[in-house]
């Protein structure tokens, strides 16, 4: 399995699968680890501020039985199908739209299940594509926006609620490896003020480029990011 | 009985903090421009010149809109209005 991103997402799921016995794990990302990551980023400790992020997630899962590749790189158009090769299943948590949409794309044309997520403050959603069967995220969110969306910089993003929707993305991954298609194509919501989680069927959406294939070129403008940086909209 | 809308929390600023807002209309379109008056920039996140922005789902009563008939999708007292934007944090990697 590759897990793009060993950030607020990809820390619980990484280390929830590992604990669940998936075997071999990928280990994507470029990112050193920073002290203001240890409060969501349950991968890492004091001691490994300022070292490689895969390197030491790397460790970290090893220690819990897995078999596990560290990767530096980032999901890029050109890089992107030669990441996801030779997986059975990508989990990915990144924190931009564009490597969402690019994750996407890049699973529906190398045909292999994917899921995602994405948090802000408390809230935040978790959806898995199985390419194929159902709708896909482009279905549900179509493109990166790039119009005008609330900048949610400097509002942070709450420990507790990636660790709820990374534990989920680790959820929907045993469910698709133990052949559970129904995983695919709900759309999960999480508020944490409103104590709310919801799961929403959502149907293949008529005109979908994802589904039409009409992405699989991966065009490297597509997943540019907007001039005014709305792209980065609600980020952390 | 009103219809009871539910605001995420990227749009709370809007609404004072609620994480809902009792509105009235007949239609989502209509709710929407009820719901505004009282919050207003909130039709502006939600909509644009094409109608409801792609990267916002707006649920009514669990159905995504885009299948019942968008903004003219007739509405009801007691009935549940969801927003649900595309939001992108979480990782601070990759």
């Amino acid at each position: 399995m590759l897990v793009v991103g060993a950030g607020g997402l990809g820390s619980p799921a990484a280390l929830t699968l590992a604990r669940s016995g998936v075997g071999r794990i990928t280990l994507l990302d470029d990112d050193a680890v920073d002290e203001t990551n240890l409060h969501r980023q349950i991968l890492f400790d004091d001691d490994d501020v300022g070292l490689p992020k895969v390197e030491r997630g790397a460790a970290r899962l090893r220690a819990e039985g897995a078999e596990v590749e560290a990767r530096s790189g980032r999901l890029l158009p050109g890089t992107a199908l030669d990441h996801v090769a030779d997986h059975d299943l990508v989990v990915e948590g990144a924190d931009n739209f564009a490597t969402k949409f690019l994750a996407v794309d890049a699973c529906l044309r190398a045909g292999i299940p994917l899921v995602q997520a994405g948090v802000v403050r408390w809230t935040g959603w978790a959806f898995a594509t199985v390419p194929g069967g159902g709708a896909c995220l482009r279905c549900v969110f179509e493109d990166i926006p790039r119009d005008r969306v609330e900048t949610c910089a400097g509002a942070g993003v709450i420990g507790a609620a990636v660790g709820v929707l990374g534990a989920l993305e680790a959820a929907l991954a045993i469910r698709l490896l133990l052949g559970d298609a129904t995983a695919a194509g709900e759309l999960w919501s999480f508020d944490g003020l409103a104590g709310s989680l919801r799961a929403r069927p959502v149907r293949p959406r008529a005109g979908c480029l994802g589904c039409a294939g009409a992405t699989h070129d991966l065009a490297p403008e597509r997943y540019a990011p907007p001039a005014d940086g709305a792209g980065r909209a609600e980020l952390e | 009985m009103a219809i009871t809308v539910r605001i995420p929390s990227a749009l709370r600023s809007l609404t004072g903090g609620a994480d809902e807002v009792a509105a009235e209309g007949a239609t989502i379109g209509a709710l929407i421009d009820h719901v505004d008056a009282s919050h207003p920039g909130l039709k502006d996140r939600l909509c644009d010149d094409k109608g409801v922005r792609r990267h916002v789902n707006i649920y009514a009563n669990e159905e995504d809109i885009r299948f019942l008939d968008g903004l003219e999708t007739s509405v009801a007292d007691g009935d549940v209005i969801e927003i649900v934007p595309a939001i992108a944090g979480g990782s601070g990697g990759a």
